[in-house]
């Protein structure tokens, strides 16, 4: 298969409610029921990731209204023998240093040292959003088994817009 | 002691803590709205469970203790661990707990966290293979 194509896309405000509606559909679409159960899982886990990863970061849609009017969005696709999940939103640049290092570090780590650190952060006793200790994106290389491309374009003095993708590849497509 | 019963919902999963019939099981999606306002009482039961066991005269047979979740999110994972490290007090108190930690077949994800759960708790977990 070659060729690009999308299979779920949304942008703009990101609430609770939109995520459970989101994944009622992305569940129910022809493209994605069509896949194997353990794509689909794959798929489902890291688009909840990172959706969860927008919802947070974008709190009720306050940062970005006030920043040039960038919504965020999450995009599902498949492209050439692989498939893609990629997302953007509105960050605030005072988080980019801390953000940058932890995708490095995690795109450094082969599965054995993901595992390691995610058994590490989830036995912190304090771990109450795991946000600040990146396991939604060691999840995400986890489950992918790829690094997470990311890129930081500025917009103004305080805010950046955050995109990241991860690709996901595709075992029935060398068959 | 009181049994637990929550019915799932697209968000949460289903939860099962019957002491009189010693059924228990967590099953389904687990990415709640607020992650440790979901757990935090399962977790206080189950540490009341622990104190009930001790009290109970009769002689406690084996019994199952079943995850078997679909999904869960990243916080989520951390409850479920904490989940597990009050199963292996009960268990090292020496009562017959058997964890059945079930995944579908090729979910690798959800297999190694169960891995990982099992070794931080101390724990032994039997793994099994569920259809979808």
């Amino acid at each position: 298969m070659s060729g690009r194509k999308v299979i779920l896309e949304y942008s703009g405000i990101v609430t609770f409610e939109k995520i459970d509606r989101m994944l009622d559909k992305l569940i129910e679409m022809p493209a994605f029921l069509q896949l194997t159960r353990s794509i689909q899982k794959k798929l489902y886990g890291i688009f909840v990731e990172c959706i969860e990863n927008i919802y947070k970061n974008t709190g009720n849609g306050k940062d970005f209204l006030d920043a040039k009017n960038k919504l965020p969005y999450i995009r599902l696709g498949r492209q050439d023998d692989k498939f893609f999940i990629s997302s953007g939103n509105i960050i605030s640049n005072k988080r980019i240093d801390t953000l940058k290092g932890k995708l490095d570090k995690i795109n450094l780590m082969d599965h054995e040292g993901l595992r390691s650190a995610y058994a590490e952060i989830i036995d912190q006793e304090s771990l109450t959003n795991e946000e600040g200790a990146g396991l939604g994106l060691i999840t995400i290389a986890m489950r992918s088994g790829n690094k997470i491309k990311y890129n930081f374009t500025s917009l103004d003095e305080q805010h950046s817009y955050y995109e990241m993708k991860i690709d996901v590849p595709n075992p029935s497509a060398s068959q | 002691m009181n049994k637990v019963i929550i019915s799932p919902t697209s968000n949460t999963p289903k939860v099962i803590l019957d002491p009189d019939n010693f059924i228990f099981e967590i099953s389904g999606e687990s990415r709640p709205f607020d992650v440790p306002t979901f757990y935090q009482p399962l977790l206080t039961w189950l540490e009341e469970f622990g104190k009930h066991l001790a009290k109970m005269n009769d002689v406690i047979r084996p019994f199952d203790f079943i995850f078997n979740l679909e999904y869960f999110n990243s916080l989520s994972a951390k409850y479920i661990l904490d989940l597990c490290k009050k199963l292996s007090k009960i268990h090292l108190e020496g009562y017959p707990i058997n964890v059945k930690w079930q995944y579908e077949d090729g979910d690798d994800y959800m297999l190694e966290t169960g891995q990982e759960m099992s070794k931080i708790s101390r724990l032994p977990f039997e793994y099994e293979i569920v259809k979808s």
